[in-house]
């Protein structure tokens, strides 16, 4: 995305304001004596900070963006939105970026840089920050030019996990629950398998290396190992929130384990399974449970002051 | 730490720029107080010294305050205000680690570079101006980018004053100029050097030692000889054995049209000197339009000069009174011309004894001795001119000095002068002559003004300085009106073509007979005179002259004239309300919404109740919870939520529902 020459908008700052009183005091001050030299400065200055604006266009006016794919966090972290910003011919100084409201990175660009956007995800949900917010006071501090863009870009928050012991339905004995069980693709019992830099410090089989056979580690088949159908009725209380983030830390810790996990929300269940994949696949389901988008209070509805 | 050090250096070398031309008029104490500050900021970088804790900060203002009270004690003034701004330059280094600090820092840097320019507009000061705003813009560019190396802020710096130049160019030409101030505030620190409106002995002697210009002059045609160079500005008229002073009504105005003499045309430009005489060329005929002549033949303006002036003279420059203030030339025959009688001129006037009464009538009886001597010397001869040639040959006989090393004034000065002291310069001489002949009946007056002028061959014009400063007399004749008399020639005949720092008061177009650092003077003098006359001296009229020479009509002067200052008004309301608008923007921002301030009452409320919002809970869950634990409230709370969502998220929201909001919350109490 690049930006363009009629977006933008110009605010003196604060300083630019102290700096315009100065101007005219000083030229009150030259009118009074007749002072030439003083006419001669306050019209060298005003003149100076007019021409200053139309550097501060040129900076500007090169950088391109482009908004990088950003990675799940949980509720209570921080969302990093990776853009990558290019400056088109010379150099841009001074560049600020912010997402919502949030105080802008600053930088000067030689040619390409990566920068990373932080929010603080509060809520559950996708995050959209909605608006990038592109200013700079370059050169001189008086002025402001301001320009905002869309962000089409989110960020999934997972729910706050909340640790705890299991709260579950082990191996539900209702024809329901069995049925919903039932598995898919389950690994073969293979006994003891040699060690191999990568596995799991967890599945270390310990009686064997105290009998001198070596390092081995258990391959669990699917009826031996445990695992977990997570499920949100079986969390006591109403509060969904609570509830969500309960089954959330569940998950962490199934997966800590090494266990196989499957997940029942009203409605909707996933059967239990391991990978990186299916850990996604459930805190996203959770993350988006009874999510509607407009319910999601993020504090980005509005392109903030991105000013300093 | 290093993009740190390099903002520090530019900004401290940029305010060590724009305090310098202060250095001189600075007490001793603020420059070195600021060389200190300074230093330690600097040094600080390389050694990793800490700044200074917050009470010494307030510790250095308290104590520069102090030193500026015992420096100024009450007279605070310019002088008083540009040591507290020195001060605070020198404090403000401490306190810049914020972007904010700094950008202030820079701004009050430019503030300082004008104050410079109010104590002078020398074309040195100018060009060091815009040095001076380069190596801020410079910092200023450094502050707000951070990161770029010296040379880049400075090329930028400069590329955007390169920019700005033609637009200043054509403000500075074209921005109306009002005739008087603005506010009536005068700068007294302007004009204090020349001429007042009285002269005691040996109260010009700080001026003779004055090397400053008082005026220059330009002739347009002939040049006179250079011992016509009687620039002719206060006639004292009155004298009480002490002081001469100055009186209006004692004027016998003569027409010296009827003298011998030459016409000469001139523009004269006057550095101010604070009273409202304007030199001139022995008489004035006309002047400038806003001065008048005096019963003296003096060129009076009407209101003290308090910025240099530009005028044009023209002069009859009367040709044989020099003669009579040569001693040895026999005076009293071969005065060519001139009425007859004066005293056929002035009907009803009184009689040139009473005048002469008049003159010395509150002398009293002071220096008796002199009276006696005058008496002596010459109270048997009647003729006007034997008088004076007798008294002159007194000084000329009776080995008197000249000198600038005068004894202390008595009681009886002119006594002191003429019977201990022996030594004198043109005050003592032309006083005592002035005294003695008005003891003897005939008035004589004393006259103010400069004699000489130094010629500038680069740029064809004179320049006269304070210190060619010289006082003569003139006596008045019966047959001649007043006669120039000058004492002084009597016993330093040499003074006459030799300006008092040595340089010859002649016209000669050659410069091969200078010494190479007589020519660098004489044309740094020369730009200096073509900087004073068009740059500093350009004003309402020069604008007036400027417009029409481009061919701008009456009205359309007016119209520009007007416009400018309609745009400069706009401007100023603009940015005012842009100000303003800003402020409430900002206010806006800090101020929450209605329905944020009722549901954070709300929740504020049901905190005392021990019903605490999470930060991880959202509106909905917290009601939830709520409601859990206190069943009794489930209803309202749940109300007011519900509200709430409606209010955030419903599109069309009927306004009732904020009243209600609030009621609902109201009601929760």
């Amino acid at each position: 995305m690049k930006l363009s020459r009629k977006s933008f908008s110009l605010f003196p700052t604060q300083h630019g304001f102290l700096f315009l009183a100065i101007l005219i005091a000083m030229l009150l001050g030259s009118i009074n004596y007749n002072n030439n030299a003083g006419f001669i400065l306050v019209f060298l200055l005003g003149g100076m900070a007019l021409i200053s604006i139309f550097h501060s266009f040129k900076n500007l006016v090169g950088v391109e963006i482009k908004f990088l794919s950003s990675l799940p966090v949980f509720a209570g972290q921080t969302a990093i939105f990776p853009i990558r910003v290019q400056a088109q011919k010379n150099r841009c100084r001074s560049v600020g970026f912010s997402l919502v409201s949030h105080d802008p990175i600053l930088v000067s660009i030689d040619k390409e840089k990566t920068l990373q956007m932080r929010v603080p995800a509060l809520e559950r949900g996708y995050l959209h920050p909605k608006y990038l917010t592109i200013s700079s006071f370059y050169p001189f501090g008086l002025f402001t030019l301001r320009t905002c863009i869309k962000a089409p870009t989110s960020c999934l928050v997972y729910p706050r996990p909340i640790p705890g012991p299991f709260t579950t339905i082990k191996n539900n004995l209702s024809s329901e629950g069995k049925e919903e069980t039932s598995r898919q693709g389950a690994d073969d019992f293979q006994g003891l398998k040699q060690y191999q830099p990568g596995h799991s410090i967890n599945r270390i089989s310990w009686r064997a290396l105290s009998r001198g056979r070596g390092l081995f580690v258990k391959d669990f088949t699917a009826e031996d190992s445990p695992w977990v159908m997570l499920a949100f009725d079986a969390i006591p209380g109403s509060d969904m929130e609570f509830k969500l983030s309960r089954l959330c830390g569940m998950i962490l810790m199934a997966e800590r384990q090494q266990m196989e996990y499957g997940l029942r929300l009203p409605g909707i269940i996933k059967n239990p399974a391991r990978g990186e994949s299916h850990h996604h696949n459930c805190l996203k389901l959770l993350s988006l449970f009874d999510f509607r988008e407009d319910t999601h209070l993020t504090d980005g509805s509005d392109p903030g002051d991105g000013g300093p | 730490m290093k993009k740190e050090s390099a903002r520090t250096v530019s900004i401290i070398g940029a305010l060590v720029v724009a305090i310098a031309p202060h250095t001189p008029g600075l007490p001793l104490w603020i420059n070195v107080w600021c060389i200190v500050m300074w230093g330690y900021m600097l040094v600080r970088l390389k050694t990793g010294w800490p700044l200074p804790a917050t009470y010494i900060r307030y510790g250095l203002t308290f104590a520069g305050i102090f030193g500026l009270l015992l420096t100024y004690s009450v007279r605070i003034g310019a002088d008083a205000f540009l040591g507290l701004l020195a001060l605070m330059a020198a404090i403000k280094p401490f306190e810049m680690a914020t972007h904010r600090h700094q950008m202030i820092t820079v701004l009050l840097t430019y503030f300082i570079i004008i104050t410079s320019l109010f104590r002078s507009e020398s074309m040195f000061i100018v060009l060091y101006m815009f040095f001076s705003v380069l190596v801020t813009t410079m910092a200023l560019v450094q502050v707000n980018a951070p990161g770029n190396l010296f040379r880049e802020s400075f090329k930028l710096a400069a590329r955007i004053f390169i920019q700005a130049f033609p637009l200043m160019v054509l403000l500075f030409l074209l921005f109306p100029r009002f005739p008087g101030s603005l506010f009536g505030i005068e700068d007294k620190t302007m004009g204090r050097t020349g001429f007042s409106d009285h002269l005691s002995l040996g109260g010009l002697v700080s001026l003779v030692r004055d090397q400053t210009p008082a005026f220059r002059v330009e002739f347009k045609g002939a040049s006179p000889l250079a011992d016509k160079l009687y620039w002719r500005g206060i006639v004292f008229q009155k004298f009480d054995g002490k002081t001469w002073t100055t009186q209006d009504q004692l004027a016998f105005n003569l027409s010296p049209l009827s003298f011998p003499g030459k016409y000469y045309n001139y523009t004269i430009l006057l550095e101010p000197h604070n009273s409202p005489w304007l030199m001139a060329l022995d008489l004035p005929i006309k002047g400038p339009s806003w001065a008048g002549i005096t019963g003296e033949q003096v060129l009076k303006s009407r209101r003290p000069v308090k910025k240099r002036v530009r005028y044009m003279v023209s002069s009859f420059a009367r040709d044989f009174f020099d003669e009579i203030s040569l001693p040895g030339v026999a005076a009293g025959g071969g005065f060519p011309g001139g009425p007859s009688s004066v005293s056929d001129h002035m009907p009803g006037l009184i009689s040139p004894e009473e005048m002469a009464a008049a003159i010395i009538s509150t002398a009293g009886n002071k220096n008796p001795r002199a009276r006696a001597l005058a008496e002596t010397l010459a109270g048997k001869t009647a003729s006007v001119f034997e008088k004076i040639h007798l008294l002159l040959s007194y000084f000329k006989e009776n080995e008197f000095v000249y000198s600038l090393d005068t004894p202390r004034t008595t009681r009886h000065p002119i006594d002191t002068f003429l019977f201990e002291s022996k030594k004198g310069y043109c005050e003592h001489y032309a006083s005592a002559l002035g005294f003695m002949m008005n003891v003897l009946g005939v008035p004589a007056r004393v006259v103010g003004g400069y004699l000489g002028g130094e010629y500038n061959p680069y740029s064809n014009y004179l320049t006269v300085r304070q210190s060619y400063a010289h006082v003569w007399v003139e006596i008045f004749d019966q047959k001649n009106g007043w006669v120039r008399v000058d004492p002084t020639m009597a016993v330093a005949p040499e003074r006459i073509g030799i300006n008092p720092d040595g340089s010859l008061a002649s016209f000669s177009t050659s410069t091969t007979a200078l010494s190479f650092s007589r020519k660098i003077k004489f044309a740094l003098d020369a730009v200096n005179l073509r900087w004073k006359s068009w740059f500093t001296g350009y004003s309402y009229f020069e604008q007036k002259a400027f417009l029409e020479k481009l061919g701008l009509s009456e009205k359309w002067r007016g119209f520009v004239g007007i416009s400018m200052v309609l745009a400069m008004l706009l401007l100023g309301i603009l940015t005012g309300v842009a100000g303003f608008l800003f402020w409430l923007f900002q206010l806006k921002k800090d101020r929450p919404d209605p329905v944020e301030q009722a549901y954070l009452m709300f929740c504020c409320n049901l905190g005392k109740l021990g019903l605490r919002k999470r930060p991880d809970q959202g509106p909905m869950d917290f009601a939830r919870d709520c409601g859990n634990k206190r069943p009794d409230l489930r209803e309202k709370i749940m109300m007011i939520t519900d509200h709430y969502v409606q209010l955030r998220f419903q599109k069309d929201c009927p306004e009732t529902t904020l009243e209600d909001f609030k009621t609902c919350i109201k009601n929760l109490k």
